[in-house]
């Protein structure tokens, strides 16, 4: 009995630090102290001996038992340990490599800037509104003061497609649309699409609008220049130096366009605007003695060339990737 | 137009350098810019609609007056002499389109003298050749005074010169050697028998100036804008009188012209005058009316007050009439002098004001307003979702124009109604209205293809149009086409071409940040662009939003593509369905998955498996994944092996083996049943 115990000790301290991996010392400890494991065994014999010889042989196998356990623990902790270290030496990676990733897509520079300059109206309080493409001459022109025959008319080279309908030259018509909805007072910007005759550098036929106006009782040009310095402030996210110059619109009166001064010291052009010429008023039964009102127009594509600095217009509408990747 | 600076000087007896004439004339609202040419400077003029008085020395000296920047000299107008009585006679047969009109004959002119080196200069300076003396001076009159002369070969001409409407189809060979057919809204210049000119526009070969010719009618008119107005665009003949007509001229200087005209001619080439013969329709010649002009109507048009000492001093260098109303409390009566037709209102003469005062001595202000509250505005919420998911997916936005080629119009099935065709386009690729954004992405591959581009992905927002006889369609659409790789091309990815799937995962995305997946449902469509195997019509709570699939064989093989180009088409406005979803209370137990392989045949819709599973309502089944097909060769041909697992989740409690396998027999049963598939175990 008492031989095959310290069998059992020095066989098991020589297999427990024998041991290589953490999977056969797991099998080492069922083999001497799981539910029929060897020690296990001892103890469930003690109920065979005699009431005398029982305590002394149950501390011997319990002593066993305890340093059995102790040694498997212990040995545990050094396997861990190598067993991580091996992981660790057996699978590096080449950080520098690339990443997984596909490629992500972008914005069109066009569709940026129509997005911040709504964004900006619509926090100071406009409302935004939508026009038809496809306008009729008395929204696109009679409506706006631009009588037929008018050489402003002239200005804008219109697309037709038959005598009364025609691709919108301008924005504005969507000034006159939004007054027959809402009437006065009104607060609003109109983003959109319009359309010239035109092709060169620094023209296409299509190009993009933001039309803005304001009318209520007590409107006046201190106000217009006031909320333009504003709105360009924001815009460029800096103090920026403008000018007012007098200018010609049929649909306001005074009309101006407004510079700003560039980082080089030079004027730049970047928007038209005015008062809300009476006639237009009177045109929708708006009494102009008692409403006064500013409009606003600014070509987005300008702001894109003149922001990213690209001196070719038709780039826009080419929608080469090489071109739009460059937006991140 | 183009003038030098030294000619303006000369005029105006003053001393600017052409920079500081740009900077202020610029500030008044005359743009213009300096051209170096050599020693002169010459400035160059792009007047706006309204300021036809600008077209000339003289107009530009008035704006300067205006301004304040020089003093007024006294115009000295000349009456040429008199030295025969010889005359045309004039007959105007339509006064309202031709209140004035002025003739003079002089004879005897030295066809031999030159022009003078100083006019000849000037003229070249402002872009004009020089012809010869008689030509020249016309020139130079006009641009000295605005008003368009001309000189007609006496002896061509039989007497007496009439003024009329064209008839229709009558012709005329013109001074630049075209020939022209007019209809009756033209105005015409004939003699006895024959055209001379159109009125306004430009004269005619057969009574032109010759270097031989000693004898001329000259002829100085007023013609109503309105009747010029647009007949130079229906010839597409742009002359400098006509310029000037059609804008209009001071009706008040016809005669002065012609003594200038003469004065001029006689120093350099002689010639013998006859009297000035006029046709005056004073009732058809326009007068300035009087405007009155309120002091508050200022105030609340500018929103400053300007003193009326400096109104006062504004208006006399506009050389306005002025009366004072109420002694200026009130206003004035206000008249323009006769070159300044454009100011017909008040809101016309506050323009002035404000224009001379200076636009940038105004101050600014903001509007008093009430604090307002504002919810973040839903229609860029949308756009930002929008543009975050496509982008992060790898599509790139683009912008094509809304019209295109009728054969990408025809790409496309148009039900509704008949294409928009404009009547004047710059190009037949660019004459109808597109009817869907498809072609324009097609566009966009095949270019970038061409510039190397092999993974390719692309979306536009923006309107097709369809026309019927009673209503004009803009629809708002977005569109999205992939071409090329699934994945970028790396390690660790073997390359695979994108296909359907790839496409609908996308849109799949879309739905699910919308909050309206499940009211999504697809069917199987015919589209005239799409693959009719490969393609399907997207619907929303069952009615249809757009389509999506791949480009038919028959389009691919045109454009010699051999990969799949997936693409779609919805509704813009679906994006603004958003739907909050109200919270459903869930306490975890865990799930359980099976998964069963079954052999079905090929033209069995996966989902419509998935959906009779889904009709047994087993509601402890929370999810079917579809994650295995297989129809490769070793199944028997027309089938195909899909496998699909099942997950089983309860609400309140851990399922049991024994409960599942109770729902997996009810499936299995089930959908044997209701197809023709087998279970492979």
């Amino acid at each position: 009995m008492s031989d095959s115990l310290s069998d059992l000790s020095s066989k098991s301290i020589q297999e427990i630090s024998e041991c290589s991996n953490l999977k056969e010392l797991e099998l080492l400890r069922v083999k001497y102290l799981g539910k029929k494991g060897a020690i296990t065994k001892q103890l469930k014999a003690l109920g065979k001996l005699t009431p005398s010889e029982r305590p002394k042989a149950g501390q011997k196998i319990n002593i066993l038992k305890e340093k059995v356990q102790s040694l498997i623990d212990a040995r545990k902790i050094v396997l861990a340990d190598a067993s991580i270290q091996e992981k660790i030496e057996s699978s590096s990676i080449d950080v520098t490599l690339s990443g997984r990733k596909n490629n992500r897509g972008n914005i069109h520079p066009i569709s940026s800037i129509l997005y911040e300059i709504e964004s900006i109206f619509h926090n100071s309080g406009f409302r935004v509104e939508d026009g038809p493409e496809i306008e009729d001459e008395y929204h696109n022109f009679t409506a706006l003061n631009i009588p037929e025959n008018h050489p402003a008319r002239a200005m804008h080279d219109t697309f037709y497609f038959n005598a009364n309908y025609l691709l919108r030259t301008h924005t504005s018509p969507i000034q006159i649309r939004s007054m027959e909805t809402h009437g006065v007072p009104i607060k609003v910007i109109a983003p959109g699409k319009v359309y010239r005759r035109d092709s060169d550098i620094t023209h296409t036929p299509m190009f993009h609008q933001i039309e803005g106006l304001v009318i209520d009782k007590d409107i006046n040009f201190t106000h217009l220049k006031g909320m333009l310095h504003q709105f360009i402030n924001t815009f460029y996210k800096r103090d920026m130096e403008l000018r007012f110059r007098p200018s010609y619109f049929p649909f306001t009166e005074p009309s101006a366009e407004v510079d700003i001064l560039s980082k080089d010291g030079s004027w730049l052009e970047i928007l038209g605007c005015g008062m809300v010429h009476p006639k237009v008023l009177e045109n929708l039964k708006i009494d102009p003695e008692v409403y006064t009102g500013y409009a606003f127009g600014m070509g987005v594509e300008r702001l894109a060339m003149l922001r990213h600095e690209i001196k070719d217009i038709r780039l826009f509408y080419e929608n080469d990737l090489h071109f739009l990747n460059q937006f991140k | 137009m183009k003038l030098s600076i030294n000619w303006i000087n000369e005029h105006c007896k003053s001393k600017f350098t052409s920079s500081e004439l740009v900077e202020q004339l610029t500030m008044s609202g005359v743009e213009c810019e300096t051209i170096n040419q050599k020693s002169n400077e010459i400035i160059k003029f792009d007047i706006t609609p309204n300021r036809a008085d600008c077209f000339s020395v003289r107009g530009i000296t008035n704006e300067l007056l205006a301004m304040g920047l020089i003093k007024q000299s006294k115009n000295e107008s000349q009456s040429a002499e008199v030295h025969h009585d010889h005359s045309v006679k004039i007959n105007i047969s339509s006064p309202k389109d031709c209140p004035v009109f002025a003739t003079r004959i002089i004879n005897n002119i030295n066809s031999d003298a030159k022009t003078p080196q100083a006019i000849k200069q000037k003229l070249k300076e402002s872009g004009y050749k020089s012809i010869n003396i008689i030509v020249d001076i016309t020139n130079y009159v006009m641009i000295t005074t605005g008003q368009p002369l001309h000189a007609y070969d006496l002896d061509c001409i039989n007497s007496p010169i009439v003024v009329r409407k064209a008839k229709n189809k009558e012709t005329i060979e013109l001074l630049d050697g075209s020939s022209k057919t007019l209809n009756e809204s033209y105005l015409i210049i004939t003699d006895q028998e024959k055209p001379l000119g159109i009125a306004g526009i430009m004269g005619g070969i057969d009574s032109s100036i010759t270097d031989q010719t000693k004898c001329i009618v000259i002829e100085s008119a007023y013609f109503n804008p309105k009747t010029i107005m647009g007949c130079p665009r229906m010839l597409n003949l742009h002359s400098e009188a006509s310029l000037r007509f059609e804008r209009g001229v001071d009706p008040t200087i016809q005669i002065e012209a012609i003594d200038m005209f003469t004065i001029l001619l006689n120093k350099i080439a002689g010639g013998e005058n006859g009297p000035i013969t006029s046709k005056i329709s004073e009732k058809h010649t326009p007068k300035n009316k009087t405007i009155n002009l309120r002091k508050n109507k200022i105030k609340k048009t500018l929103g400053i007050t300007i003193p009326n000492i400096e109104i006062l001093a504004i208006l006399k260098n506009l050389r306005m009439d002025i009366e004072e109303n109420e002694f200026g409390y009130q206003g004035w009566n206000v008249k323009a002098p006769p070159y300044r037709f454009d100011i017909n209102d008040e809101c016309d003469l506050i323009e002035e004001i404000a224009r001379i005062y200076g636009y940038n001595n105004i101050k600014e202000s903001i509007e008093d307003e009430p604090i307002e509250f504002k919810n973040e505005s839903s229609r860029l919420i949308n756009k930002n979702n929008l543009y975050n998911i496509l982008t992060e997916i790898g599509y790139s936005e683009v912008i094509n124009y809304s019209f295109v080629s009728p054969i990408m119009n025809d790409l496309n099935q148009n039900k509704v109604g008949q294409s928009m065709d404009l009547q004047n386009p710059l190009s037949i690729e660019m004459s109808v209205m597109r009817n869907s954004l498809l072609p324009g992405l097609i566009n966009n591959l095949m270019h970038n293809l061409k510039r190397q581009h092999k993974d390719i992905r692309l979306f536009e927002v923006g309107k097709i149009f369809t026309g019927t006889k009673n209503k004009i369609n803009e629809d708002e659409k977005i569109s999205g086409l992939i071409y090329g790789s699934r994945h970028k091309e790396q390690w660790g990815y073997s390359s695979e071409l994108v296909d359907y799937y790839d496409m609908k995962g996308h849109l799949e995305i879309l739905f699910e940040s919308l909050g309206i997946f499940e009211d999504i449902s697809y069917k199987k469509t015919n589209h005239k662009m799409l693959h009719p195997g490969k393609s399907g019509k997207i619907l929303y709570k069952n009615k249809i939003i757009g389509c999506i699939g791949c480009l038919s064989p028959e389009i691919l093989f045109d454009l010699n593509l051999r990969s799949d180009v997936v693409v779609f088409e919805i509704d813009y406005s679906i994006l603004s369905n958003r739907i909050t979803h109200k919270y459903k209370e869930q306490k975890y137990f865990p799930s359980s998955r099976r998964d069963i392989s079954i052999l079905m045949p090929v033209d069995i819709e996966i989902n419509t498996v998935v959906r009779a599973i889904n009709t047994l309502n087993i509601k402890e089944l929370s999810d079917v994944v579809v994650f295995d097909i297989y129809d490769g060769k070793t199944i028997k041909s027309k089938k195909k092996s899909i496998s699909l697992g099942l997950i089983f989740q309860a609400k309140s409690r851990t399922l049991t083996d024994v409960e599942i396998d109770e729902f997996m027999i009810n499936i299995n049963r089930h959908i044997e049943s209701s197809f023709e598939i087998i279970i492979r175990k």
